[in-house]
């Protein structure tokens, strides 16, 4: 199992390195604690650079776990630790004692499950961001706001009511001006733990549009538990068992032919 | 109707009846405060309408003039006693000490003389307060008799020896104390002793036993010598003061002095000038003006002044207790606030599980802490650092600060509660943002808890502006308005406040009275200010939960 672990990465790694591109983020044989109790056993992966990187796996798997090891929202959690491994993001570890959290969230944001602006104006919404950074400049704020909010499709639902409360918006519209929000701190990576599932198909359908769209620009990360959402979205797909990375690879190969009997039945859905 | 839905209708109705009987309660507490405290502005108004009746109007217009005197007056015994100091301090060898002695001398006469011309508007001024005070006695006696009498008629007791019709006894200029004791034994004889006790044949009287002579109405007295003799004294004492002050030949040892003999000298002109306005006004004094109904309402309201069982006229002003109520609330609001709000944010953002489970229980026990023991505290600890900084030991400020340390838990739990309940997912935005923990607590987390702060503060000043003990046993009750103009002073002065004053004066006051009255009226003003300061942190709350 572990060796086919590590030809399955450096499948995918070679294919990427065919592309001559280095990976953003690399997780190398991460293991993951809540206290006493291990939720990631050994997790080694690589993220590519402006690609749409799915995960996927049934409940309690450990994705969202693993997402938020990614900008350190773990942190907050009381005894959440990293038992062994690194993640590195452009070489560089994350957990090590130099790296400035608040530096490394602005360059990985992240969308939650459920959208969650604040109580305040859609474009207080949106320059927050900007404002915690001490930008006061009112013409570089604005011009952020309307870019960003431009970027996530929504500046022409909104452009009218920027003073509005936030909470005036609806599920899927709150949605995307929580990606609006983090488009405007200039990510280079952006994670999103199930953004789609409060959302109606519609609503559904212009966030994926978006993802698509934002692929060109930026790295993403998207746990799902949709797997036609991680087909029509992701580039490749990480499957997750257990805490365990059982498979990763191009999204076509995994939802086609995957290498594991595990892929196999839970993408046809005998569990999870 | 089967036995099930019976059993939910009457489950149904003990709950309601429990609703409606808390409604109801509160509804009759209301009513009751209001049925008790609302008689009393006629009781307020005809006891002022008896003031001016009797002539203590008058006669407190002149003490009040003669005060005047008093201070022109110490102004000369001050320079006075500087100067015999100075006197004393040269050595006897000294050249110049037979003149300075001299000069001593004829400022001590000038004092004396002073006081002599003083004395005339004193001796008046003695004599007016005790006609009135006669006088007063006279229409109290007249209008508890004018009571009585419609009690005997309408209970039809027999005619016998209080004949008196009510007109006559309206009529009346005097009642001899020999009359008041026979109506008085003609009620014990009808076995009327709650009428019987009202009449009091003693009255005015020193001893207590039985008085000879009568008790009169003596307005028509005031009235003529207010047009004469005041007139004479005021005229009189114009000339010799001014005489007096221009003849004197001011010497003096230290220069000081002279600075403040000129002021002196200025100050009695200036009231020589305003005497006129002081006759004015006594010339326009007329006992038979009604006294209006709202001046008793805007006595009460705005008045300055908290007197009671006075020998001339009680004053019941609620402005000294509201404004001590107050000052005491906001030093506790301005130390409970930074506290209570401020640990609320540590123990919500910042402690561990461990210290939550430390800080919470003990700042909460603080509120099951009984106030008399806090009050116990304060005098004898707290008041002793205080004294440190301030003239007494209990003052607005020792109150504040117990205060302070009460409504801490009350604004910590509702401060905790509302900052606990902005959810999570906001938290994780802003620092996912790139937010520092601070920034996220002051820019996301306090702004949306704010409402809920606000009404955690309303909550803590509605406790604390309600709180009894520990105001009683330490604001000091000195019942005047603090000096607001004394700068941070005013922190240090003692003040009754509104609670204090209904649990001090409750106990001894007569039922029903006027004094009994104003303390209701004072127990409605708290009530209002509670029920305003609740329906508006409820009304704030309500716009708080409609927000997520
Ligand atoms: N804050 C936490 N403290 C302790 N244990 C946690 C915490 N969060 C998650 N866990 C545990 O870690 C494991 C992985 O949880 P995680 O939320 O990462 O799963 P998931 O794959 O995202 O599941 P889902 O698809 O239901 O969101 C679970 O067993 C969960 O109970
Ligand atoms: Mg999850």
């Amino acid at each position: 199992m572990q060796e086919a672990l590590k030809a399955t990465s450096e499948n995918s790694q070679s294919l990427m390195d065919s592309k001559n591109n280095a990976p953003s983020i690399r997780i190398k044989e991460l293991d993951f604690l809540y206290g006493n109790n291990q939720v990631i056993h050994d997790v080694s992966l690589d993220i590519f650079p402006k690609e749409v990187m799915a995960f996927i796996g049934p409940s309690g798997c450990g994705k969202s776990t693993l997402l938020r090891c990614l900008n350190r929202m773990n942190d907050l959690v009381d005894g959440a630790r990293i038992g062994k491994g690194s993640i590195e993001i452009h070489g560089v570890n994350l957990h090590h004692k130099s790296v400035d959290v608040i530096e490394l969230r602005k360059k990985v944001g992240m969308v939650f499950q459920k959208s969650n602006p604040f109580p305040k104006s859609i474009y207080q919404n949106v320059a927050y961001g900007l404002q915690i950074q001490g930008i006061k400049s009112k013409q570089v704020v604005d011009g952020k706001v309307e870019e960003s909010l431009r970027k996530a499709a929504l500046w022409e639902e909104v452009k009218d009511r920027l003073n509005e409360n936030a909470y005036g918006l609806s599920g899927g519209q709150q949605q995307r001006l929580c990606i609006a929000r983090t488009l405007a701190v200039e990510p280079e990576i952006i994670l999103m733990d199930e953004p789609c599932s409060a959302l109606d198909p519609v609503a559904t359908g212009r966030v994926e549009e978006l993802i698509l769209e934002l692929k060109n620009e930026y790295t993403i990360v998207v746990v799902t538990h949709n797997m036609q959402q991680a087909g029509r979205i992701s580039d490749r797909t990480a499957f997750f068992y257990l805490g365990k990375l059982i498979e990763c690879d191009q999204t076509k190969k995994i939802f086609l032919n995957p290498n594991k009997q595990q892929t196999e039945d839970y993408i046809s859905g005998k569990f999870g | 109707m089967n036995s099930s839905q019976r059993k939910d209708n009457w489950i149904k109705i003990f709950f309601a009846s429990n609703a409606v009987t808390s409604i109801i309660i509160l509804g009759l507490i209301t009513l009751f405060l209001f049925k008790e405290g609302i008689e009393f502005f006629g009781q307020y108004r005809n006891d002022l309408q008896r003031y001016r009746k009797s002539g203590m109007e008058y006669a407190t217009v002149v003490t009040k003039q003669h005060d005047e005197q008093t201070l022109l007056y110490r102004y000369l015994e001050n320079i006075l006693s500087k100067e015999t100091e100075a006197l004393e301090v040269l050595k006897s060898d000294n050249a110049k000490r037979t003149e300075a002695e001299n000069n001593t001398k004829s400022l001590l006469e000038l004092t004396r003389e002073f006081q002599d011309i003083k004395e005339l508007l004193l001796v008046y001024e003695k004599q007016v307060v005790k006609w009135a005070a006669e006088t007063k006695l006279f229409l109290l006696t007249q209008n508890d008799l004018i009571e009585i009498k419609e009690e005997a008629i309408k209970s039809g007791l027999p005619e016998e020896d209080f004949s008196q019709s009510l007109d006559e006894l309206m009529q009346r200029k005097y009642f001899s104390y020999k009359e008041l004791a026979r109506w008085q034994n003609y009620f014990i004889r009808n076995q009327r002793e709650d009428l019987a006790k009202r009449i009091n044949p003693t009255v005015g009287s020193e001893s207590g036993t039985e008085k000879k002579g009568e008790i009169n109405c003596l307005t028509p007295l005031i009235q003529s010598s207010a047009g004469k003799d005041y007139g004479d004294i005021i005229a009189k004492q114009k000339v010799e003061f001014s005489s007096l002050i221009k003849s004197y030949k001011p010497s003096f040892l230290i220069q000081e002095s002279l600075r403040d003999f000129q002021k002196a000298q200025a100050a009695l002109f200036e009231y020589l000038d305003s005497a006129a306005l002081y006759q004015e006004r006594l010339s326009n004094w007329d006992p038979t003006t009604p006294y209006p109904l709202n001046r008793a309402f805007s006595g009460f309201l705005l008045g300055k002044d908290w007197v009671t069982n006075s020998a001339r006229q009680d004053w019941y002003g609620i402005l000294p207790l509201l404004s001590g109520s107050l000052l005491v609330s906001m030093i506790a609001l301005a130390l409970a606030i930074p506290f209570g709000v401020g640990s609320a944010i540590y123990v919500n953002q910042v402690a561990t599980a461990r210290e939550q489970s430390l800080i919470k229980p003990c700042i909460e026990f603080i509120s099951a802490i009984p106030s008399v023991l806090i009050g116990f505290f304060g005098i004898a600890v707290l008041g002793g650092m205080v004294s440190l900084v301030a003239d007494e030991r209990l003052n607005s400020l020792t109150a504040g600060f117990l205060l302070a340390l009460m409504t801490v838990p009350t604004i910590f739990t509702l401060a905790e509660d509302s900052l606990n309940n902005v959810p999570r997912s906001l938290r994780d935005a802003s620092l996912s943002l790139g937010a520092t923990r601070w920034q996220t607590c002051a820019r996301v987390i306090f702004p949306s808890a704010i409402t809920g702060i606000i009404s955690a503060v309303l909550l803590g000043f509605g406790r604390v502006i309600g709180e009894t003990m520990v105001v009683l046993l330490c604001a000091g009750n000195r019942i005047a308005i603090p000096d607001f103009n004394s700068g941070l002073g005013v922190f240090a002065q003692p003040v009754h406040t509104m609670t204090g004053i209904v649990a001090q004066e409750m106990g001894e006051v007569e039922f029903g009275s006027i004094h009994y009255r104003a303390l209701f009226m004072v127990g409605i003003a708290l009530f209002l200010i509670a029920l305003l300061v609740n329906l508006l942190s409820q009304n704030i709350a309500g716009r708080y939960k409609a927000n997520y």
